[in-house]
C-alpha cells in the first residue's frame, strides 16, 4: 500500500454514464492482485467532494492501470470530466483480493454493471497464470448497451454469457437460471467449480443461494460507502455471520472487499 | 540562518514534540496508517474511545458525504477496554509518542473504573473523557450537555488518576463556555473542543436517511468555523489549555485554532481525504513560524487581534 500521484492516460466514455479511465502506475500494475482496490482523490485545492472514492482495477497493461466506473454522484461526475495529462492521487493496493484453490477445473465469473471491472482483473490474472482452468463469465446489465467488457473477457479466453434487461432488472432471474443449469452440467461431468462475483446485492444474494444449493465455493466482492479505505475508521462495515451463527460487523475495506458468500448477511 | 522554531508544547503533564495529533475515533486500528506515516513524528496518539465492554456499534450505513465533509455514526464500536489494552495498546507503545486514551463510559462508574484500571497500565500519558459522542443514545452527549454532570464525572475521575485529564466537549449546547468552566472546576487539565456537531442527511429518491442511525456527527472542513468559535469562546472562560479539533485539513486551518486559543490541535476526517495531512501540517507550521519570524509556536496561542 502506498500513495502516489498518477498521470491520466485516457478517460473515455464507453457507454451511457460509464467511463474507462487509464493512468500510469508501474508499481501498482505489477503488485495489485485481482480483487484488491484503490482509492482516488482528485488533485485539487477543494475539500468538496471530500472523501476518496474506491474503485476496482479493471485491467492492467504494462504500466497502465485501468478502472471502469459509472457516474453515480458528484465525485464520479467530476472525474468523468478529467482529461489525459491531468493528475490523480491514488492510494493502493487496498484490501484482500480473490483467492483460488489449486484443484479448480472451472471458474465462473459473475459481473453485473460496473461489477464487471472487479472480475475482469481476475480474468486477466487467470489468463496469465492459469489457462488450464475453464473460464466462463456471466455478464448482466439493465440494457444491452451497458453490457461491458464482453470483448475483453473473450480476449482473456473467457466464454461469455451476456444477459440484458429492458431498462430493468428482468435479466436477473434468467441469469441465475442459466447459472444453475451450467453448474448442474459441470457437476454431471465431475468438474470442480468456483464462483467469483461482483454486482448488486440482489444478484449476489441469488448467486450466493445457488452456490450454497450446489455446494460450490463462491466469493463475492462487496461495495459500501467508505471513508478511510485502510481499516481504521469502521465506517464501511457490513453484517456477516460468524462461525457460531452470530452476527458480526466486518470492515469491507480491510477484512474484504472479497468475502466468502456464505458469510454475508444480505438483507 | 535562524534556529529551527520551537513546535513543542505541553498539555497538563504531557510534553508534545509538536501540537498535532489525530482526533479520537479516526483510527480504531493503526496498522495501515503506520505504513503510510511515521507515528513517531506526531505530537500524541489519541485512541478511539474505549467502552468498558465490547460493543458492536451502530448498523450500517455509517457514513455519508456532505458538502466539504462527512456525516458519520459509527456508534463507538469497540472491542472493549480490556481487549484494547491487551491487544492494541502494545502496538502504539512502539512509537516514541505520548498515548492519550479516550474513554466512553455508559455511567459515571464506568468512567471511574476504566480510569482506575489505567493506573496499572504502562505507557499511557493521558485520558480524554468522551463526554460528548453524538451517536450513542443512552449516554454520550447527555453528560457533556449538563455542566453539573460534566463537573461530577471529571471530578470523580480526577480523584482516581494522576494522568493528564482532558475533557472532550460537545458543541451541541447553548453555551460551550459554561460547560468548559464546569470541566475546569471538576479538575480537568485540558479541554478538547469540539466533538461532532449533530447533523442529518436524506436520500430524496428513497425518502430514507442516509445513515441507519438517522442522525450523525458532522466532520470535515464544513464544521471548522463552529470549532474555532467554540475554542475562542471557551479560551476566554478557562485557564487550562485547549486542544482544538473540527475540520482541520491544512496548516492554515490548524493556525486558525491556535490563534483562537488552542495550544494543540487534533486532525480527524481529513486523514481520510489525505493520510499524510498531519505530517504536512507539522511541516507547514514550521514553515509558517520561519516565514513570520516567530521562534516558538506557543507565542501564537490566543494571539487573535479583535480590534
Amino acid at each position: 500500500m502506498y500513495r502516489f500521484l498518477a498521470e491520466i492516460l485516457s478517460n473515455e466514455c464507453v457507454a451511457k454514464e460509464h467511463y474507462k479511465l487509464a493512468f500510469k502506475a508501474p508499481q501498482l500494475a505489477r503488485e495489485a492482485r485481482a480483487g484488491q482496490f484503490i482509492t482516488i482523490r482528485y488533485v485539487s485545492e477543494s475539500f468538496d467532494p471530500f472523501l476518496r472514492r474506491p474503485f476496482s482495477i479493471y485491467r492492467v497493461d504494462g504500466d497502465r492501470v485501468e478502472i471502469l466506473y459509472k457516474v453515480v454522484g458528484r465525485g464520479t461526475a467530476l472525474m468523468s470530466r478529467m482529461r489525459a495529462g491531468e493528475m490523480i492521487d491514488v492510494l493502493g493496493p487496498l484490501g484482500n483480493g480473490f483467492w483460488l484453490k489449486d484443484d479448480v477445473d472451472v471458474v465462473i465469473l459473475v459481473g453485473e454493471g460496473v461489477g464487471v471491472a472487479t472480475v475482469m482483473h481476475l480474468a486477466q490474472d487467470l489468463y496469465e497464470k492459469r489457462k488450464d482452468i475453464e473460464r466462463v463469465a456471466f455478464v448482466g446489465a439493465k440494457s444491452p448497451d451497458l453490457l461491458l467488457g464482453t470483448q475483453d473477457f473473450k480476449r482473456f479466453g473467457v466464454e461469455v454469457e451476456a444477459l440484458a434487461g429492458n431498462d430493468d432488472w428482468s435479466y436477473q432471474p434468467a441469469l441465475v437460471a442459466l447459472l444453475s443449469r451450467r453448474i448442474e452440467g459441470y457437476r454431471r461431468n465431475g468438474k470442480v467449480v468456483a464462483i467469483y462475483a461482483c454486482g448488486s446485492n440482489h444478484l449476489l444474494s441469488d448467486v450466493s443461494n445457488i452456490a450454497a444449493r450446489y455446494g460450490v465455493p463462491c466469493q463475492v466482492s462487496l461495495y459500501t460507502n467508505m471513508a478511510c479505505g485502510i481499516g481504521a475508521c469502521l465506517c464501511c462495515v457490513r453484517k456477516f455471520r460468524d462461525a457460531t451463527g452470530g452476527i458480526v460487523y466486518k470492515r469491507v475495506c480491510k477484512d474484504g472487499p472479497v468475502f466468502e458468500a456464505k458469510e454475508v448477511v444480505w438483507f | 540562518m535562524k534556529n529551527t522554531p520551537n513546535l513543542s508544547t505541553t498539555i497538563g503533564k504531557i510534553r508534545l514534540k509538536n501540537p498535532v495529533m489525530p482526533a479520537s475515533g479516526v483510527f480504531a486500528f493503526w496498522e495501515d496508517i503506520a505504513k503510510l506515516i511515521d507515528l513517531s513524528r506526531l505530537g500524541a496518539l489519541v485512541t478511539k474511545s474505549l467502552r468498558a465492554k465490547p460493543n458492536p456499534g451502530n448498523p450500517p450505513p455509517r457514513v455519508a458525504e456532505i458538502p466539504a465533509g462527512i456525516l458519520a455514526s459509527v456508534g463507538i464500536q469497540s472491542i472493549g477496554f480490556d481487549a484494547f489494552i491487551e491487544s492494541e495498546l502494545p502496538f502504539l507503545r512502539r512509537f516514541n509518542t505520548p498515548i492519550i486514551v479516550s474513554l466512553a463510559g455508559e455511567s459515571v462508574e464506568e468512567f471511574v473504573e476504566m480510569a482506575k484500571k489505567l493506573n496499572s497500565v504502562n505507557g499511557v500519558a493521558g485520558i480524554e473523557l468522551n463526554l460528548s459522542c453524538p451517536n450513542v443514545k443512552k449516554f454520550g452527549m447527555h453528560f457533556g450537555r449538563d455542566p453539573e454532570m460534566t463537573k461530577e464525572i471529571v471530578s470523580k475521575v480526577r480523584a482516581v488518576t494522576n494522568l493528564t485529564l482532558i475533557a472532550k466537549l460537545t458543541p451541541n449546547v447553548t453555551s460551550i463556555a459554561e460547560i468548559a468552566k464546569a470541566a475546569e472546576e471538576g479538575g480537568a487539565d485540558a479541554l478538547t473542543l469540539i466533538n461532532s456537531p449533530l447533523g442529518m442527511a436524506i436520500d430524496v429518491e428513497t425518502w430514507r436517511p442516509k445513515l441507519a442511525n438517522i442522525t450523525g456527527g458532522m466532520s470535515g472542513p464544513a464544521i471548522r468555523p463552529i470549532g474555532v468559535r467554540a475554542v475562542w469562546e471557551s479560551s476566554k472562560a478557562v485557564n487550562i489549555p485547549i486542544i482544538g479539533v473540527g475540520g482541520i485539513a491544512s496548516t492554515s486551518d490548524a493556525l486558525e485554532y491556535i490563534i483562537a486559543g488552542a495550544r494543540a490541535v487534533q486532525v480527524g476526517a481529513a486523514n481520510f481525504h489525505n493520510p499524510y495531512v498531519m505530517i504536512e501540517i507539522i511541516e507547514g507550521l514550521q514553515d509558517y513560524l520561519i516565514r513570520k519570524g516567530i521562534d516558538d509556536i506557543n507565542k501564537l496561542v490566543g494571539c487573535l487581534i479583535t480590534q
